[in-house]
């Protein structure tokens, strides 16, 4: 499965394209976070849909190559959760 | 989505944070304008910092570097007001101003995509003079730019309150609405923010998010709990949500002072704590506004005509296949000739705006014409809630300009000049709206030299619009000054007096079937009174016959309706004719008079009694009257030419147009001009 690569900036801007691509990924997530400097709060609940999306559904998420600069914006946000089991950089 | 859809998106939302930009102006502009009444007002101070800080959120946003830069500036300097620092006072008001005024300019730069824009280095020296304001901005980490432009300097640039150095624990929930993140900001600052100020635990609920297939991108699901430690006071937390009104809902509560250990774990016992809550969690109001697209009310309002012109129809087949108005058809026809009406008028008040709109534009105005004159003014704004129709309302802050720039650079008088005539070295400028006999009035007041009639009749003479020797009386002279090319002063001013300002107002007003009016003392003032519809839309009217025509009068204009005898009317003298009405009589127009046909006079059984917005009344006497009813208006320019007793044009059922009569021809023109035919009338 091909991962889906973030853009730098998941602001307002990009929820609702953010969100087309995620309904595209047939229930399993694999997002690549290397590029990624700012999480917004719509692009991080996204995440959080996909996150319960997989859960829901038994498939997987996983986020991997995080930069540190998104580990920051989804601690900020309460959003530690979604990196349980990332993968590496 | 393809790529289109996403700039339209993102355009849109653009567009959203424009329009919040001219609301915050706007607002801003009413506060500053009013805050030398109440400078020790501190809601006032709060409400301006608000505006000021909701323009530079939203465009950190938008990466309006230029805007965010000056509106951080103008508001660090509001801050040392805010908190007491500083007193209000006049000249500190006139910076406020001058700064608004620049903040304008900027987004009117970035409206208009890549315009330049650049802030004067005057007003920021000005700025600059105030104690910290001027302090260098820390330096900011090229990935924290947005943050630091918005929240490093914004809440803590000039922190007067000495504060106990004392830990305290706060427990917070936060809601951010959808709204939130339509203008532009985000959660993101707000956790940015909070965390600036202590130790922040943080817990986010995510119950309410849909699945991925479920979810709609823009609207907000995301609860947050969270618990602050800090060393500074509730005020200081409570001022982190205080700019997002509504959009962001937020519940602080005090958990503990003297907190040594660091923050507790979440959840917070709730029994525990002590009710401190700033903001109790406000009612949604999602369903109070919703903005639509100008345009789809513009077509309803068309359509809505059309819908009138049809039942219209309905009623003129009824009237020929002479069904009754109590048959049954006619009880559901005249049912939903109620309704029909009713949703009209509703839909017609959806395009009304306040008339604040345009004043507070001219606030501006009103200061740099002061600046480049020398002069004091000081303008008073009245009755800026009046409502009037969004497509006369566009047409009308030119015109007003200009006469309020006339009145400045013509009107007022130097403050040398006022002060010898034992007058207020400050000139006084009045902007007034109401309503009178259901249209919009309009009043220009200065009390400063009057208009000067000899000037202005030999200005006249000079300029060939009026032979010498030609008798006019105050009125007519005063309206000469609405002759193109018509100027009393010498000299081409920066502001006015190029000889082609009042005959363009004129002309301006005219398309909008507004009217003016000048009433003027010498050394005491002028007051130029503008009469403009409600709506271009429709008319409430009478529609008559007249030598086998017909046509429709407004029904404001029309006091009375009386029988004609044709053997009271009696010659008064010059061409003139006399109607006894009550207890004096009326000066006589024959309907015929306007169609430009002789009549016999034998059909002519009705009289209207008419009446302006200057309370003249005169009878007009027409053959018949048909129907009282309400007609879409249609412009006669637009569909056919300017015809001149006629303001516009409607279709009536039978798909006839009948012509709107321009009820102030009769008074102007008409009843002037009409001679000699009359007397073979009566």
């Amino acid at each position: 499965m091909e991962a889906l690569i973030l853009p730098e900036i998941l602001d307002t801007r990009y929820a609702v394209p953010f969100s087309e691509l995620l309904k595209k990924q047939e229930g399993a997530f694999l997002l690549d976070g290397e590029s990624v400097q700012r999480v917004g709060g719509l692009c991080f609940q996204l995440l959080v849909s996909a996150f319960a999306t997989a859960q829901t559904l038994g498939t997987s998420f996983e986020i991997r190559n995080v930069s540190d600069e998104m580990k920051e914006n989804l601690a900020l946000l309460g959003g530690d959760f979604l990196l349980k089991g990332e993968g590496t950089a | 989505m393809s790529a289109t859809e996403f700039t339209d998106d993102m355009d849109a939302i653009r567009q959203i944070f424009f329009d919040e930009c001219d609301e915050q102006l706007a607002l801003l502009e009413e506060e500053l304008t009013t805050l030398s009444d109440e400078p020790e007002d501190k809601e006032k101070i709060n409400t301006i910092f608000r505006c000021v800080h909701s323009i530079k959120g939203g465009a950190a946003a938008f990466g309006m570097e230029e805007l965010v830069k000056f509106s951080h500036l103008f508001e660090s300097v509001l801050d040392l007001f805010r908190s007491g620092a500083l007193s209000v006072t006049t000249e500190s008001i006139a910076t406020f101003l001058k700064c608004k005024d620049v903040l304008c300019d900027i987004v009117a730069a970035f409206k208009n995509e890549g315009a330049a824009c650049e802030v004067g280095p005057d007003i920021v020296a000005e700025l600059e003079r105030y104690p910290h304001s001027g302090a260098p901005e820390p330096e900011p980490s090229p990935k924290d730019v947005e943050m630091d432009d918005i929240f490093g300097m914004a809440f803590a640039p000039v922190q007067i309150k000495i504060e106990a150095l004392v830990d305290q624990q706060f427990s917070i929930s936060l809601r951010v609405t959808t709204e939130f993140y339509e203008r532009g900001d985000d959660v993101r600052n707000i956790l940015i923010a909070l965390k600036e100020l202590g130790t922040l635990q943080i817990e986010v609920n995510t119950d309410a998010v849909p699945l991925i297939g479920d979810i709609s991108p823009e609207r907000s699901y995301l609860t947050w709990n969270l618990l602050l430690a800090t060393q500074k006071s509730r005020g200081d937390v409570e001022e982190i949500f205080e700019w997002s009104g509504d959009d962001l809902q937020a519940t602080v509560t005090l958990i503990a002072d003297n907190v040594t250990d660091g923050p507790a774990s979440l959840p917070v016992a709730v029994e525990e704590k002590i009710d401190l809550q700033i903001k109790k969690p406000t009612e949604r109001k999602e369903s109070a506004t919703v903005r639509v697209d100008i345009q789809r009310i513009d077509k309803l309002v068309d359509l809505i005509g059309e819908l009138v012109i049809n039942q219209g129809a309905i009623q003129s087949q009824m009237r020929r296949n002479k069904v009754h108005g109590d048959s049954v058809l006619g009880n559901v026809v005249t049912a939903q000739e109620q309704l029909i009406h009713e949703l009209q008028e509703n839909v017609i008040t959806m395009r009304a705006y306040p008339i604040k709109t345009v004043f507070q534009k001219l606030g501006r105005v009103v200061r740099e014409t002061a600046r480049l004159t020398e002069k004091q003014v000081r303008l008073v704004l009245e009755g800026e809630d009046t409502e009037v129709d969004r497509s006369i309302l566009e047409k009308l802050s030119d015109p007003l300009t200009h006469m309020l720039r006339n009145a400045i650079d013509h009107g007022i008088e130097s403050p040398q000049a006022r002060s010898l005539a034992g007058k207020d070295p400050e000139g006084l400028l009045r902007l007034r709206a109401f309503q009178r006999s259901g249209r919009i009035i309009v009043e220009i007041q200065d009390d400063g030299a009057g208009l000067d009639a000899d000037r202005i009749y030999e200005k006249a003479v000079e300029k060939k619009i009026i032979e010498r020797g030609q008798r006019l009386d105050l009125e007519e002279i005063y309206s000469l000054i609405f002759e193109p090319g018509f100027s009393t002063v010498a000299e081409v001013t920066d502001v006015s007096g190029r000889g082609v300002g009042m005959d363009v107002v004129k002309q301006s007003l005219q398309q909008i079937n507004g009217r003016i009016f000048i009433s003027s003392a010498k050394g005491k003032g002028t007051t130029f009174s503008i009469s403009l519809p409600f709506t271009l839309s429709v008319i409430e009217g009478i529609i008559f016959k007249a030598e086998g025509q017909d046509f429709v009068i407004p029904v404001n204009n029309v006091l009375e309706t009386i029988i004609f005898d044709a053997k009271k009317a009696f010659h008064v003298g010059e061409g003139k004719y006399g109607y006894p009405y009550r207890d004096g009589y009326l000066s006589v127009i024959y309907a015929s008079d306007i169609i430009g046909t002789s009549s016999d006079g034998v059909n002519q059984k009705i009289c209207f009694v008419v009446e302006n917005e200057n309370e003249e009344k005169l009878a007009f006497i027409v053959d018949k009257i048909i129907d009282h009813s309400r007609f879409v208006v249609k412009n006669l320019e637009d569909n056919y030419r300017k015809i001149a007793c006629f303001s516009t044009a409607t279709i009536l059922g039978d798909g006839n147009v009948a012509f709107i009569l321009d009820v102030e021809f009769l008074f102007g023109e008409l009843l002037k001009k009409r001679e000699g035919s009359l007397e073979e009338r009566v």
